[in-house]
């Protein structure tokens, strides 16, 4: 009994997770910019595979494995917000134009609102 | 005890355990090679992988930080409804802009940890910090930018300030 | 038993939605941001991969994968600052 309830949490993670993933990836496509982009994919992609991981975690119980994926899983959440943020940064340095209401505009330091 | 050897047994105990729980294997040979090459690499390296090299102020940051996680995973989870269901959205409700503010931390670890934190949460990206404190911020829509603007420092600033103590709440 | 393999073909699903916006381009960092996005959703593959073939030696992979997916993307953005290789 505790094994079913434990299989119907895990898939209820992953999928979850998944739904999360494709959200992101949907989200790289539709969005009108480089930057707009950046906000699917660093956000959904995240979560998406913390929620996936930790309910591969709880199908797993406490072993040698799930110590690999705990490592996994903090990796990819201390580094994914850096990697998004140096991405970001060398598109804004190099004059990326960006997508407002009101049509592309170039921003630099000196124009901000 | 002096500074440098705090961090470095802190580095030490940290990277041995990883060792040890990546191998999985307990046989004498592993054992030694292992303290062989955490050695090297905590000897080489401790000065950035510890970064605050007094013992009460680690503790006390680290328990901080612990307190902090579960509001940033509350926020996180925001973040991913509001982008979802922009993303979904047939007309895709968007309205991006670019905002600066003053953030008056000091130290660059505070200053990673809100730019990370920034970047996870709902409909906001760091874009670029300056050093003395100033973060450049691009956000999805208008609503998402008014609680940078509010009060100085604003309320996720002092939070992060609150962690590695350089603001008082 | 939890059937992973479906997990596989939806992160494939995912992966060639990416794919869309690295060969579309305009710009070279939208295809950065699609490079990374597709190297966090192999890291899962992999990981899915261990299970569905009951090795866990595999997730040392994924954890390496996972250090050069950041480091790629770490590595080519500097690069495009710095050298001046933008559009």
């Amino acid at each position: 009994m505790i094994e079913i309830i434990k299989s119907v949490i895990v898939v209820i993670f992953l999928i979850v997770g998944s739904l999360f993933l494709i959200t992101g990836s949907l989200g790289i496509v539709r969005f009108p910019d480089t930057y707009s982009r950046m906000h699917a994919s660093g956000k959904c992609d995240t979560l998406g595979i913390s929620l996936i991981l930790v309910g591969l975690i709880i199908y797993q119980g406490l072993d040698f494995v799930t110590v690999k994926l705990i490592l996994i899983l903090l990796f990819v959440f201390f580094t994914g917000p850096v990697a998004v943020n140096s991405i970001i940064r060398a598109s804004f340095k190099s004059g990326n134009k960006m997508w407002t209401v009101k049509g592309w505009v170039q921003w630099s330091k000196e124009r901000i609102e | 005890m002096k500074k440098s050897v705090f961090g470095f047994a802190i580095s030490f105990i940290v990277l041995y355990l990883f060792w040890i729980l990546n191998s999985g294997i307990f046989e004498p040979f592993y054992l030694a090679l292992g303290v062989i090459s955490t050695f090297t690499v905590s000897y080489l390296f401790h000065k950035i992988f510890v970064p605050i090299k007094e013992p009460k102020l680690l503790l006390r940051t680290a328990i901080r930080f612990l307190l902090y996680i579960p509001w940033l995973v509350y926020q996180i989870i925001l973040a991913n409804l509001d982008v979802a269901k922009r993303v979904l959205h047939p007309s895709m409700p968007i309205d991006p802009v670019v905002i600066s503010f003053q953030s008056n931390l000091k130290s660059e670890l505070s200053m990673t940890t809100l730019g990370n934190s920034i970047t996870l949460t709902p409909g906001t990206i760091t874009i670029d910090i300056d050093p003395d404190g100033t973060f450049y911020v691009h956000c999805l829509g208008r609503e998402h930018a008014e609680p940078f603007l509010e009060d100085v420092p604003c309320e996720m600033a002092s939070r992060v300030g609150y962690i590695f103590g350089e603001i008082e709440r | 038993m939890i059937p992973f393999e479906i997990f596989l073909y939806i992160l494939l699903i995912t992966t060639s939605i990416v794919m869309y916006r690295i060969i579309k381009g305009p710009t070279t960092f939208d295809r950065i941001v699609g490079v990374n996005a597709v190297g966090t959703k192999t890291i899962l593959f992999i990981v899915m991969i261990s299970y569905v073939l009951g090795r866990p030696n595999f997730l040392d992979i994924a954890l390496l994968y996972a250090i050069l997916n950041f480091l790629g993307s770490i590595v080519i953005s500097i690069y495009i600052e710095r050298g001046g290789v933008a559009e």
